[in-house]
């Protein structure tokens, strides 16, 4: 028997050495050519890739299937489409679903709403409503919906169930008050005036009435509703769209919807034109962005949503996958702390704050060009956007305004999670970063969700990088509630910014709107408190070229409900 | 050695209790507030206040604890507020699939380690003996998180062979179960090896030999059974770290298992979550120790029970 | 043993003799890194972002190890982070080897009451994986270098003072300690002075894999989101930062990958090492 010699340990301490290094070596080296597109460049700077929108949104009319076919009916339909997503979901109802896109991509599918946004000009139309009418005071509306609607289980859609659904934002132990904040506080009352018709009547002016009335307000049959029993009804919740729900795992946040095959089918692919070939539809959580990636390269899924950027040069190559941008529902900002007493009450420091970011440099490297820089608290198309002041980049003025302030030197809490901004590690320490060249010192506090709600809500902390929109357009919110109300505790002293704000909540005249925007905007740019908005994220999806016609509203969400997948 | 048994069982459940006190102080240090995490950014302090009875958080600490207990004992392991169902409901859902890559990883690592381990021990200096020190030595220097990346980045990136993430079946249960056995799979063999090699050296076994019993049987039955020993003491503290590794593998491969869980209860102060699964693990634990104990005590008889 | 016997055989023990000059090397580097590094190792430049590495074409004035997300150089990074992930892990075994030793001595040298409190004290602590125990008490205490030692060391002792313990035990009885007593010792000199001497052996095998397995979970914890903030780099910071690139940009996450992997080889080569080097059976 051979004793292990001295030599022989020698020869493992060696081998072992080098046969890690080689090991990471080679996997690093090998990806060397193919790490970002252009490695021979010597500039760290990936090229943006332009964003491809191809086919993806083209909508394919039944008069072209009829082309091929004689009629087309939903039992046609024979393909399975996989969607895996960043957000996860434990309940099927919206209004207790805690945050997310999950659910928000299924509301089309499984759902209508009275109006809805044309995917192809993105302009308000009636979809379940023939017609609805504002009075002149905006405290008023009449709604006539169609009269030739089914929901999947063969109950005809009548102004009881969309009455139901109404009344229930209104008032109602479904739904507590904190979740349906943007309907509750502005209704007043619902009443049935016909077969297909209600009248609402609203407490005050709701400026957010026509973008909130869609698919989102859930309309279901009532009366399976109550032979059902609510709870036992939401294991397999009913709509009037062309999906149902077939199977639900929800500890697993995955789902999978069936196209309808009730003898009356989806009357809005009559409507519209537009039809499906997917019989099943699953929506599937996935959180790795790698791995989604891995999958969509593989074929195992067929789209995923919330792709990073940086794995943008992953997929440019690939012929079979498509990449698409969707315009931005959500906004990153920071928010100081400036009330009496706190660390940016002086507006000197937070003007230096300000001209110390170089917002364009931000959204290049960070994000590789896929984010609208921000001048406001608000997104091209809104109200007064065009006119508002512009922030500027400028390290010497950041100076100055640090020398008037009379800055000591002393560090100031940045506090940020990961739960809202999703690369904030980035974003807070590009920022940090940005203002230590200026010379203000910054420390960086990641906080756990729970932990930085309630710094927060304590105003404990100086400088809060956050992300607002997703629920309701964020230009919606940001104004009338996030300054008006000063959701966050920041603290800010200025009434006359105040009161603009809070003379928006009621405002719903887009003229008027305008004006008192522009004033806003205006008080913004110069004080700099107690927003200092960043950027507007565009989010990336990516699927196989062979999904064709998946439809946005002009929302982060995906409008699934007529895919059509080619061979 | 029933006494002992005893003994042992009754130290065994202060341990459990004094972690229970303990899990349960802990998740209330911090002082944030789960009612409100749950209720929403947008609640208003009645819905708050609302949620805070709902959750049972109002009642004063100890009888809080008390009335947990309690409901312990009659296997209510409280209600998960993150993901909407109770305890002992989602623990049946996922722990299933943490079983599942803790075992396998455990199996192949045994059975690995012991295969190698006595090949290379019988055999030393030769080639196997060489590749059993090396693993032994690289796969308790590796990182898990790292292994996990470097396994993705050649199997599932740039070779395709194996799914990134997810449940689909077998294939994608190998690159975890590789990640969790690994550093397991190292130790023991390196134990394995090194037991064999010790026993070889005993008067006993050439005295065995001398007697004219075969090589096999006086390796398999005589030697092999006393190597075994220190793994079988090892294993109790192995599957401590299999249980840790599962928390990290399950987040790197998306699998959604008990760690996922756990730390999604972390992320929303899940009190009744983050608790039971602790008290959870310890009597795992345990449990598993007193078997390991127990099997030790079996494999040799010289050996008392303490 | 005669320290000229111990000097002899680590210098013939190849395997020492790896693990030390590994280790010793590592240690130089990173200790001494603030002052040969060329790039500022927390504030980089978002324009020199994700540059590949050009493996030293260039010096120390180039990237040799490429750059991270936000324009920062590897190279700089890994020593400086090598130094504070090297620090965590001293501090963290310096003090779990000191309470280890000291409360397994005591248990076992008094025993009764003293030693079953101790003992059932060490089996609660046991009783749930090191890195869970972290995890929870981070997560709820916040991650501040202060609490990340704080937990390791609270879960890191159990093992020394076991170990100590039960080589103590068997030492119990032995004459040399009778003698002691015999010639009038107090209870603090024999501990000290006889014991303690006696386990050295056994602690500074159990230090190397202590060390090396700090290193280890503290990677695991910053995976998780719950090691040290950022900007500071540690090793197991910079594995997870890089994680979003790791197909694109692999040399993020490779290299501190492979600083960690040789360091943790190198405790053990230095443990295996020093059991060696002690092994009253080895004949050398």
């Amino acid at each position: 028997m051979k004793t292990l010699t001295r030599r022989d340990f020698l020869k493992v301490a060696g081998l072992s050495t080098a046969a890690i290094s080689a090991m990471a070596l080679a996997a690093c080296g090998g990806k060397g050519e193919t790490g970002t597109p252009s490695t021979s460049e010597p500039s760290g700077n990936k090229p943006a890739t332009a964003p491809v929108s191809d086919g993806t949104t083209q909508s394919v009319t039944m008069e072209q299937a009829a082309a091929k076919e004689e009629t087309w009916t939903e039992a046609d339909a024979d393909k399975t489409v996989v969607y895996h997503m960043g957000s996860t979901a434990h309940t099927l109802q919206k209004w207790t679903a805690t945050g997310g896109d999950f659910l928000g991509s299924q509301m089309y599918c499984v759902y209508d709403g009275p109006i809805w946004v044309n995917p192809e000009n993105f302009e308000y139309e009636n979809y379940l409503a023939t017609d609805y009418q504002l009075s002149d005071d905006y405290l008023t509306c009449d709604v006539t919906i169609r009269d030739d609607v089914y929901f999947t289980n063969g109950v005809h859609m009548t102004a009881h169930d969309l009455w139901w659904a109404m009344e229930n934002l209104r008032a109602s132990e479904y739904y507590p008050d904190g979740i349906v904040k943007a309907w509750r506080p502005y209704l007043d009352s619902i009443e049935e005036t016909g077969e297909y018709s209600i009248r609402i009547k609203f407490t005050k002016p709701m400026p957010a009435f026509v973008a909130n009335f869609g698919a989102s307000l859930q309309i279901m049959p009532v009366e399976t509703i109550e032979s059902m029993g609510w709870d036992a009804y939401w294991q397999c919740p009913v709509g009037s769209g062309p999906y149902t729900y077939d199977e639900v795992d929800l500890t697993n946040s995955k789902v999978t919807l069936k196209l309808r095959e009730d003898e009356n089918g989806y009357w809005g692919y009559r409507k519209t034109g537009y039809y499906t070939n997917v019989k099943y539809l699953t929506f599937e959580n996935s959180p790795e962005e790698t791995t989604r990636i891995a999958s969509l390269k593989t074929g195992e899924v067929d789209i995923i949503d919330n792709v990073p950027t940086s794995e943008l040069g992953n997929l440019s190559g690939i012929d079979s996958i498509s990449v698409n941008v969707l315009p931005s529902a959500n906004q990153v900002f920071l928010q100081l702390a400036c009330g009496a007493g706190d660390a940016f009450e002086n507006k000197d420091l937070c003007r230096a704050l300000n001209y110390a970011i170089d917002r364009e440099l931000l959204v290049s490297s960070l994000m590789d060009g896929f984010a609208v820089p921000s001048t406001c608290g608000a997104q091209p198309g809104y109200y007064g956007y065009e006119d508002a002041p512009k922030y500027e980049y400028n390290l010497d003025k950041a100076k100055e305004f640090l020398q008037k302030a009379n800055y000591d030197g002393r560090e100031f809490r940045l506090v940020y999670t990961l739960s809202t901004v999703s690369n904030g590690n980035e974003v807070a320490q590009a920022l940090q970063m940005m203002w230590q060249e200026a010379g203000i010192n910054v420390k960086l506090e990641p906080l756990d969700v729970s932990l930085y709600d309630a710094a927060r809500d304590a105003r404990d902390f100086d400088i809060v990088l956050a992300n607002i929109g997703a629920s309701a357009p964020y230009q919606r919110l940001t104004y009338p509630e996030v300054i008006g109300n000063d959701k966050f505790n920041t603290g800010y002293q200025n009434e006359e910014l105040r009161g603009l704000c809070q003379e928006l909540q009621i405002t719903v005249s887009p003229e008027k709107q305008t004006e008192l925007l522009g004033r806003i905007f205006e008080i913004e740019a110069d004080e700099c408190q107690p927003n200092l908005y960043l950027y507007a994220p565009q989010k990336i999806f990516a699927c196989q070229k062979n999904v064709t016609n998946i439809l946005n509203h002009n929302a982060t969400v995906l409008d699934c409900h007529a895919i059509v997948v080619n061979d | 050695m029933l006494r002992q048994l005893g003994k042992r069982l009754i130290a065994s459940v202060i341990v459990l209790i004094a972690i229970s006190i303990f899990s349960f102080a802990l998740v209330r240090l911090d002082g944030a507030d789960p009612a409100r995490m749950l209720a929403g950014e947008l609640a208003s302090d009645q819905e708050v206040e609302d949620m805070r009875v709902r959750m049972g958080l109002d009642k004063p600490v100890v009888q809080q604890y008390l009335t947990y207990m309690n409901n312990v004992l009659h296997g209510d392991l409280g209600y998960s507020w993150a993901f909407s169902m109770p305890v002992s409901e989602l623990f049946a859902i996922r722990i299933p699939q943490t079983l599942r890559i803790s075992v396998l990883g455990i199996l192949w690592a045994c059975v690995f380690s012991i295969i190698l381990g006595v090949i290379a021990g019988i055999h030393q200096g030769s080639g196997v003996d060489f590749f059993a020190m090396f693993f032994a030595v690289v796969g308790q220097s590796m990182s898990t998180v790292w292994l996990g990346f470097m396994l993705i980045l050649i199997f599932a990136v740039k070779l395709g062979w194996l799914p990134v993430q997810g449940v689909q079946g077998a294939r994608s249960l190998i690159m975890p179960c590789l990640c969790v056995g690994f550093g397991t799979a190292a130790h023991q063999t390196r134990l394995m090896r090194s037991g064999m090699v010790d026993v070889l050296r005993e008067d006993y076994v050439t005295a065995t030999r001398a007697r004219g019993i075969s090589r096999n049987k006086t390796y398999f039955k005589y030697a092999l059974k006393n190597a075994l020993l220190p793994i079988v003491t090892n294993i109790g503290g192995q599957i401590g770290r299999l249980v840790s590794g599962a928390v990290v593998v399950e987040n790197i491969f998306n699998l959604p298992g008990m760690g996922q869980a756990l730390i999604t209860g972390i992320n929303q102060r899940d009190y009744q979550l983050v608790q039971s699964f602790l008290l959870f693990t310890a009597a795992l634990l345990v449990v598993c120790n007193m078997l390991a104990d127990i099997v030790y005590t079996i494999i040799d008889p010289r050996i008392t029970f303490n | 043993m005669k320290l000229s016997t111990v000097l002899r055989r680590m210098r013939k023990n190849r395997l020492f003799m790896i693990g030390f000059c590994l280790l010793l090397i590592l240690i130089l580097l990173c200790s001494s890194a603030k002052l040969w590094i060329h790039w500022n190792p927390e504030v980089g430049s978002l324009r020199e972002r994700l540059i590949p590495p050009d493996y030293f074409t260039d010096g120390l004035q180039g990237h040799p190890f490429g750059t991270d997300a936000l324009g920062r150089d590897v190279l700089s990074r890994l020593f400086v982070g090598g130094r504070i992930s090297l620090r965590i892990a001293v501090i963290v075994t310096v003090i779990s080897m000191a309470l280890g030793a000291l409360v397994g001595m005591v248990s076992a040298f008094y025993g009764g009451i003293i030693d079953m409190v101790l003992m059932r004290i060490c089996d609660i602590l046991a009783a749930l994986p090191q890195m869970l125990m972290a995890l929870t008490i981070i997560a709820f205490l916040g991650n501040s270098m202060g609490v990340l030692i704080f937990t390791l060391t609270v879960s890191g002792w159990v093992g020394t003072a076991r170990l100590v313990r039960s080589a103590v035990l068997a030492m119990k009885n032995k004459e040399f300690i009778s003698a002691s007593r015999v010639l009038g010792a107090s209870d603090w000199r024999i501990i000290w002075k006889e014991l303690f001497p006696n386990t050295l052996t056994q602690l500074l095998i159990d230090a190397s894999g202590h060390l090396g397995g700090t290193i280890l979970v503290e990677t695991n914890l910053s995976y998780l989101g719950l090691g040290i903030a950022p900007p500071t780099p540690t090793w197991g910071n910079m594995i997870a930062d890089g994680r979003t690139y790791l197909s694109s940009c692999p040399w993020i996450v490779v290299f501190p990958g492979i600083a960690l992997a040789l360091t943790v080889l190198g405790f053990n080569f230095l443990g295996d090492g020093i059991r060696d080097v002690f092994d009253p059976k080895n004949t050398d």
